[in-house]
């Protein structure tokens, strides 16, 4: 199977905006475009990231960042850090994504708020729903902006390049050593979504599309052909860790099962694409990484990934 | 989608035909906004001696001049980013004759607004029903009648004529189903056979608290209804407001535009879909939370709350 017949797997999205502590960018409030970001959950508190790509910045914006404390110079971007607000929203974030099907996979600033977008199995509308009537309020703290049917993960990739050019990156992850091991065959290879706007120490959450149940892996199903995992692997968890660390942002993290293999998939921005690569290659567990495409990203590979 | 339900696209031209009635109004303060190109959306009250009716102006769009002008109007109420400046027709022929079309079987009125200096009135209807249309529409021969056909002719469609209104009111789809008690409560009043049905709902006019009830079902139905096309499966009846599965929907008084609800029975399931400004959406929302949760003590299971648009119409 390839992304693109998964893609819309998860049927249904939601969008919720969420305020930001501070009225911090007060500039920012004729910028409504994608500024890839991502949730950190630390110490029990929850912090947005958020990448501001510098090739992409109007000089208005560099000043009022340059003065706010929170802000990192990186060579591509600056990374600004703010705590959510509210005890709530934090809470609702985390609770959130304890529903199983439940995958926060784009965010978007949009004035002084994050639109934060969650995709979810239809199976599951009732428990999302337990999170629903609290944002309705006026209140100030988290809304909803949307619930409805998924655009998917190709447009919404597509629609992340037309304002922050990706590159695609492919590499293959050696998985002999695995309970996975072995278990596809290259024809009904299912494919993996990984988080990745949400970064913690703790793991990620990762889901297996398949295109038919799978055997032994009934404790794990969480809808048709869907299945909750955990990091499937030693190797890429370090990787993991280290972009984690690194605060390199990821806009897309997928893979597919093959034989002994993984085909990993991961999306970054074009101007993250060398410190992506470096990370990988500085894995002890190097070996077990074999790159096979580093590319600008265009919507051909859709027929590759 | 489950799969006995009845999507918005198998039913949205069910009413085959469309009549756009203009009719002739002068309201000075409306002239003198500069936008004279803009379209006013209306929610229009039914009763055969006036017409009432509420004109929503976007604040958004009004200059100082202009704003102080409309919000200084006497039955002018402060809406979110509307003013909505109550009207009426006191031509009583006229209104009679908006009126009478009114009460034809399976005419339902979607998505009124001024435009210049006319009120424009969208009637689908079936075309079993065109005799009737007819003999009103001979009225506009009257002196005493300022009024045009605007389009008379097949109709393009539930979503097309809220297309319309989207242009210069942006509004946003809302569905959810009622809990499981609620739900209970309601199918047990519906007689066997349980034939699965989509039905438009709309308030017939401010005086009376009745409604209108258009009935889609996809197979021969047992409930009290009058038949306007057995072929095409639409059925009509009234509903008074106090009647208990009325009482299960969320109240439409406060509604600024003409747009039907849609309720819809699937055997498992009902569900509500209705069509509201952006800009009320989530005040709409907390007021059916509270209604539900006092009516049946649970709240309602969201499934859509989305702007409207080309995509959104295919999935419904």
């Amino acid at each position: 199977m390839l992304l693109k017949d998964v893609e819309k797997r998860l049927e249904m999205e939601c969008t919720i905006a969420v305020p930001l502590k501070k009225a911090m960018l007060n500039v920012s409030s004729k910028y409504e475009t994608y500024v890839l970001s991502r949730l950190l959950l630390e110490d029990h508190r929850t912090y947005v990231q958020l990448y501001f790509l510098k090739n992409k910045l109007p000089g208005s914006l560099v000043s009022l960042l340059m003065a706010s404390r929170n802000v990192e110079n990186r060579p591509g971007y600056y990374l600004l850090t703010e705590e959510i607000t509210g005890k709530d929203s934090e809470k609702l974030i985390d609770d959130l994504t304890g529903i199983p099907s439940v995958m926060f996979s784009s965010s978007k600033l949009r004035k002084s708020e994050i639109l934060l977008t969650f995709r979810f199995l239809r199976s599951d509308i009732e428990s999302v729903n337990a999170y629903v009537e609290q944002l309705t309020g006026d209140d100030g703290t988290a809304y909803m902006v949307y619930l409805g049917p998924s655009e998917g993960i190709v447009s919404m990739i597509n629609s992340i390049h037309g304002s922050n050019p990706l590159s695609v990156i492919k590499f293959d992850v050696d998985i002999s050593d695995t309970p996975l091991a072995g278990k596809f065959s290259r024809e009904d290879s299912p494919v993996s979504e990984a988080d990745s706007i949400i970064g913690s120490e703790s793991g990620r959450k990762v889901l297996l599309y398949t295109e038919s149940e799978i055997a032994g892996l009934e404790n794990f199903r969480v809808g048709s052909g869907t299945y909750l995992m955990n990091t499937a692997n030693h190797a890429i968890e370090k990787l993991r860790l280290a972009v984690f660390e690194e605060r390199t942002p990821v806009c897309g993290s997928y893979a597919r099962y093959s034989g002994n293999k993984v085909e990993a998939t991961i999306f970054v921005p074009e101007t993250e694409t060398d410190s992506f690569i470096e990370i990988l290659f500085r894995q002890t567990d190097a070996l077990k990484f074999q790159l096979k495409l580093c590319s600008r990203f265009n919507t051909d590979f859709w027929e590759l990934i | 989608m489950q799969d006995n339900e009845i999507r918005l696209t198998q039913i949205e031209k069910k009413l085959d035909m469309l009549c756009i009635l203009g009719i002739g109004v002068n309201f000075s303060w409306l002239s003198k906004l500069e936008n004279r190109e803009s379209i006013y959306p209306v929610h229009l009250e039914f009763s055969d001696d006036k017409t009432v009716l509420f004109v929503n102006v976007d604040k958004s769009k009004l200059s100082g001049t202009a704003e102080t002008l409309v919000r200084s109007r006497a039955t002018t109420v402060n809406r979110h980013h509307y003013f909505s400046v109550r009207e009426t027709i006191d031509n009583s022929k006229q209104s009679d004759m908006i009126f009478q079309l009114r009460q034809i079987k399976s005419v339902i009125a979607t998505g009124t607004y001024i435009s210049g200096k006319q009120l424009v009135i969208p009637f689908r209807f079936h075309h079993s029903v065109l005799g009737r249309i007819n003999e009103q529409l001979r009225k506009i021969s009257d002196s005493d009648i300022t009024a045009q056909v605007v389009y008379l002719g097949s109709s393009p469609g539930l979503s097309y004529l809220l297309n319309l209104i989207n242009g210069s009111m942006p509004l946003v789809a809302v569905s959810y189903y009622l809990p499981e008690n609620a739900f209970k409560a309601m199918a047990s009043r519906i007689p066997e056979p349980k034939t699965p049905f989509v039905s438009e709902i709309e308030r017939t006019g401010a005086s009376e608290e009745n409604f209108k009830v258009l009935i889609y079902a996809q197979s021969q139905t047992n409930l009290p209804v009058e038949t306007v096309s057995e072929k095409d499966g639409i059925y009509e009846m009234e509903m008074a407001s106090e009647s208990s599965e009325i009482n299960l929907l969320p109240e439409q008084e406060d509604s600024l535009f003409n747009s039907a609800l849609l309720f819809s029975f699937t055997g498992k399931r009902a569900e509500v879909t209705f069509f509201v400004p952006a800009s009320e959406a989530l005040s709409r929302l907390r007021k059916i939370y509270a209604a539900t949760r006092e009516k049946f003590g649970q709240p309602p299971v969201l499934t859509l709350f989305s702007p409207i648009g080309k995509e959104l119409f295919e999935w419904l």
